[in-house]
């Protein structure tokens, strides 16, 4: 699945089955290549984060949270920069650890059982999740 | 791998750091050292149109990569204020040659300097100059023994037979030019 298929998608909850709100995007740890958190789109205007380890599951067509009290705010000013757009994958440059421009970044693809970053996508090339170095607010890096 | 680049390309390149993806500077200029013809490191601005320059220098040993569209630093650690081989008295910035008057070591004034030419691999070695004598850049050959002053940059004889006019085949010019030089020596 990559971030365009899963944006928007219906969160429930399943203890009451009641709609969260939908999701507006997903917070990666770029060094362990995986989604720690699932940024929800709510009614609330605070953001509401839910970890992706208090998801029952991520399905095509609903993310389901485990409990209710999975949900949380950003927990420090990386997730605090994510939660406010200044880390976002799509349409940010791509440089290699070279110095080469690399192009900019068009999706993310992710194992939803697993939450697992697998693939980033560019305009020009696709890399493995393996190659990806870092994430900041000039760029993404990715190894030659 | 080395690449040939002019060193005021490399102006204004940003300076990212691998660790946090971050553009912590920009390149203001670059510093070499005129006895062994080899860049030493990078003066700094901060980011931004209207940023101002930044104390702290990049010495070249602290390049993770020097790339086509940037430098990169392993952190921001790499930065640091100015010390023995940055500022050294020995060296100068590119700033300071250009305009130089090129001469050959027969007397004759090739032209003024305009640009260094780099060959960046582990090292960044200075490798030629372009130069212009009021028309369009032409490319001139050096060795690492040219020697210059406030009134001239001195190179030999043979340099100006191996002047070329664009970058790209530069390169077998300059190591044609050092073979030719060692020929002699020999």
């Amino acid at each position: 699945m990559r971030f365009s298929d899963a944006l928007g998608t219906p969160v429930l909850s399943r203890d009451d089955a009641e709609h969260l709100g939908k999701v507006r995007r997903m917070l990666v740890d770029v060094g362990q290549r995986r989604i720690t958190a699932v940024h929800i789109d709510g009614r609330k205007k605070k953001a509401l984060l839910v970890e992706w380890d208090g998801l029952a599951g991520f399905g095509p067509d609903a993310v389901v949270v485990a409990a209710d009290d999975a949900l949380r705010g950003p927990a420090d000013d990386h997730e605090l920069a994510m939660v406010s757009g200044d880390l976002d994958w799509v349409g940010r440059r791509v440089l290699t650890d070279g110095g080469d421009d690399a192009g900019v970044v068009e999706d993310v693809e992710f194992d939803p059982s697993t939450g697992q970053v697998t693939m980033l996508v560019t305009d020009r090339d696709t890399y493995d999740a393996d190659r990806l170095r870092a994430l900041g607010p000039y760029c993404v890096i990715v190894t030659r | 791998m080395t690449l040939l680049v002019r060193a005021g390309d490399l102006i204004g390149r940003p300076v990212v750091t691998l660790d946090t993806a971050e553009d912590v500077a920009e390149v203001k200029d670059v510093v070499f050292r005129h006895a062994e013809a080899t860049v030493v490191g990078f003066t700094l601005n901060k980011r931004g149109r209207f940023a101002g320059p930044l104390k702290e220098v990049l010495p070249w040993s602290r390049v993770a990569a020097l790339g086509r569209d940037a430098v990169m630093i392993e952190s921001r650690d790499a930065l640091g204020p100015p010390d023995e081989p940055m500022g050294a008295a020995s060296g100068g910035s590119d700033q300071n040659i250009i305009g130089t008057t090129v001469m050959t070591e027969a007397g004759k004034a090739l032209g003024t300097v305009r640009d260094l030419v780099l060959e960046v691999g582990r090292d960044a070695d200075v490798v030629g100059f372009e130069i212009t004598d009021g028309g369009h850049g032409r490319l001139l050959p050096v060795d690492d023994t040219f020697s210059v002053s406030r009134e001239a940059l001195m190179v030999p004889a043979a340099a100006e037979e191996f002047i070329h006019d664009d970058i790209s085949g530069f390169g077998s010019a300059v190591g044609a030019f050092r073979e030719r030089l060692r020929r002699q020596d020999g």
